[in-house]
């Protein structure tokens, strides 16, 4: 049996942060291959620093001797469970939100951490449109992007946002993205039953010529193929245009081997119920991100920087820069 | 614009000559002198003007595509390398060990596409000024390491002993170099900050294992693992200065290495 006084000792040696750092490096590149997902690759590594941290904090003469470094080394112990927490605690996902109708809390598509519990049901907001400019070549300029949501003190309030500013909601962070186009609102009225109204997202514009969707009649499996076709479509790769609505559109539906073109207000009666297209709007496609640990790990980031700086600067002042450093040592000093 | 390129064309055959000064004065076994200086100092105002030209054009910084990378490098390492030499005499020789890397960049720079480049809307924001700026210090001071301790490595043979005879003996070498790489490992920690902050800024995320993040982590842990062998194993300095050599290899490749295969300093996240 090994005396827990040794054991503690040889966890806490320089040896075992090299071998650390080293295992960490070789899991890195794994990563970076695409063979093993992240947080498996690097949780074992990691886990193995932590320790080694917290027992060379404890026992290491090198590192105690130097209140900064103790402190860089402690900012580097935080940082690392900070992670731990980010990584059990963030969400990521994505939504698309029609324009004028309140998001749901509906995403598709996210990934979270085992402890993150959804509250994104209780956010209340709703997209009012967005203006995008383009330059030649179809380079897109800055989102601007109009909401109306609800505050934490129950207040109704409306603004913008854009690119690098997110509207925060329940900690959760919506960025709007270059991921949006026309939607399509329509009525869906099931022979004998009750009327739906919804919309569907035609693929992204301008990325797609011609915005498209498949997808299902409601409460049927009947598939309806959908797409826009633009009198006076806006993008235009020649010169520079704004994002905006067409003027002249209509929508074509294939449902059943059947195609129609709809336009705004126009009605299709079919066996098996009536389909009415409203009207066309937009959708947004905002990206979602929730991580309780960030503001921290900033503040760690930057705490251990500081006491890094302080070390090296008390250090290197023990002997000049121009004459002592590129001169013979004295005995006993490096 | 045809100015703007004459420019740079001018200041890269004047660093060429630089070089060649410096080269010459190595195999004498004298210290790079006035000459040398007036020719790096010369082709760096006009590599700035030139780089100021482009700026003003484009409106923003030269960092979106490779020949502008290649370019404001090459721009910050004469100067910070430029700053080292002229504050400590005594290591000047050892511009001979640095100068080859940098002349590579600037006949790669002078291959690399020039075409003008537009800046997307999620890098108009001062992180990313930061970001880079701490990059460019980051990669200077690590050059700057590789300069030094270098030569212990070409001292190992004869020739070399020779031509860096006047300089001082390998640990204070050493010495330097660790206090290069000291620096450099603060920037480089400073430059994930900047662009974890930017990222998070710009696309919702702070962090995304993209290539770039991947192997920028790569070389922090590397610098990290170095700083520790000193003390752990007691490296004697060419062994040091090969890991030095190894650090400044990747964070190299992860400069204009990762660029140049997936064409963005950032892919697939404009
Ligand atoms: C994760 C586990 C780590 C442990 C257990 C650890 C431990 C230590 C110890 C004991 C020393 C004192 C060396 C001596 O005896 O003189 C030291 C120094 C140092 N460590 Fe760490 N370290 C760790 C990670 C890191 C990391 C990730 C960095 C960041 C790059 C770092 C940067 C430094 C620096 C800059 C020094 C000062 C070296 C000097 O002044 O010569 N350490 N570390």
């Amino acid at each position: 049996m090994i005396a827990p006084q040794r054991l503690w000792s040889g966890l806490g040696a320089l040896e075992t942060t090299v071998a650390g750092l080293a295992w960490l490096g070789g899991a890195l590149a794994a990563v970076a291959q695409g063979w093993i997902f992240p947080t498996a690759a690097l949780l074992p590594p990691m886990g193995l620093l932590v320790v080694n941290l917290a027992a060379a904090m404890a026992t290491r003469p090198g590192l105690r001797g130097s209140v900064p470094l103790l402190l860089f080394h402690a900012a580097l112990l935080f940082f690392l469970l900070l992670l731990g927490v980010s990584r059990l605690t963030y969400f990521k996902g994505q939504a698309e939100v029609t324009e004028g109708i309140p998001f749901d809390g509906t995403v598709i598509g996210s990934e979270s951490g085992p402890w993150h519990r959804n509250r994104l049901d209780r956010v209340e907001f709703a997209q009012q449109g967005f203006e995008i400019d383009y330059a030649l070549g179809l380079r897109r300029g800055e989102i601007r992007n109009r909401v109306r949501w609800r505050d934490e003190f129950g207040e109704a309030r409306e603004g913008g946002i854009d690119d690098d500013h997110p509207l925060v909601l329940e900690g959760y962070r919506f960025y709007p993205t270059a991921n949006k186009g026309f939607a399509a609102v329509l009525t869906w009225t099931p022979r004998g039953g009750v009327p739906t109204e919804g919309s569907v997202h035609l693929s992204s514009y301008p990325s797609h010529a011609v915005p498209s969707i498949d997808w299902t009649l409601p409460g049927s499996d009947i598939p309806a193929l959908t797409l826009l076709r633009m009198a006076d479509p806006p993008a235009d790769p020649e010169r520079p245009f704004s994002f905006r609505l067409p003027e002249k559109h209509e929508l074509v539906l294939t449902i059943g081997g059947e195609t129609r073109a709809l336009r705004p207000g126009e009605v299709w009666d079919r066996l098996e119920g009536r389909l009415e297209y409203q009207r066309l709007t937009t959708w947004m496609g905002y990206l979602i991100h929730y991580d309780p640990a960030k503001p921290w790990l900033i503040v760690a980031a930057f705490f251990a920087v500081g006491c890094l700086g302080w070390h090296f600067a008390r250090r290197f002042a023990r002997r000049d820069w121009t004459e002592d450093v590129t001169s013979p040592l004295p005995p006993g000093e490096g | 614009m045809e100015f703007e390129h004459g420019l740079l064309a001018l200041a890269s055959l004047i660093y060429g000559g630089a070089g060649g000064v410096i080269f010459v004065q190595a195999r004498r076994g004298t210290p790079p002198g006035w000459a040398a200086a007036a020719l790096v100092g010369g082709g760096w105002m006009i590599h700035t003007l030139s780089l100021w030209l482009r700026w003003g054009r484009l409106d923003h910084g030269p960092f979106l595509n490779l020949h502008e990378l290649l370019s404001s490098n090459v721009w910050s390492l004469v100067l910070i390398l430029g700053i080292l030499f002229w504050r400590l005499p005594t290591v000047r020789p050892a511009a001979a060990v640095a100068a080859p890397i940098v002349l590579v960049m600037i006949a790669w720079m002078l291959h690399a596409d020039p075409r003008d480049t537009h800046l997307p809307p999620t890098y108009d924001t001062p992180w990313l000024y930061l970001h880079v700026g701490f990059g460019k210090v980051f990669m200077g001071l690590t050059l700057a390491a590789v300069g030094v301790s270098g030569v212990v490595l070409v001292r190992w043979f004869a020739w070399g002993r020779r031509r860096f005879a006047t300089l001082p003996r390998d640990e204070a070498l050493d010495e330097l170099a660790y206090r290069c790489l000291a620096g450099a490992l603060l920037f480089d920690t400073l430059m994930l900050i900047a662009g974890a902050v930017w990222a998070q800024d710009a696309w919702g995320r702070w962090w995304n294992w993209d290539p770039l993040e991947v192997w920028t982590l790569m070389t922090w842990l590397l610098l990290a693992l170095t700083l520790h062998l000193r003390p752990a194993f007691n490296i004697s300095p060419p062994v040091h200065a090969m890991w030095i050599l190894l650090i400044f290899t990747s964070a190299f490749l992860t400069f204009f290495g990762v660029p140049f295969f997936s064409t963005r300093p950032h892919q697939g996240v404009v």
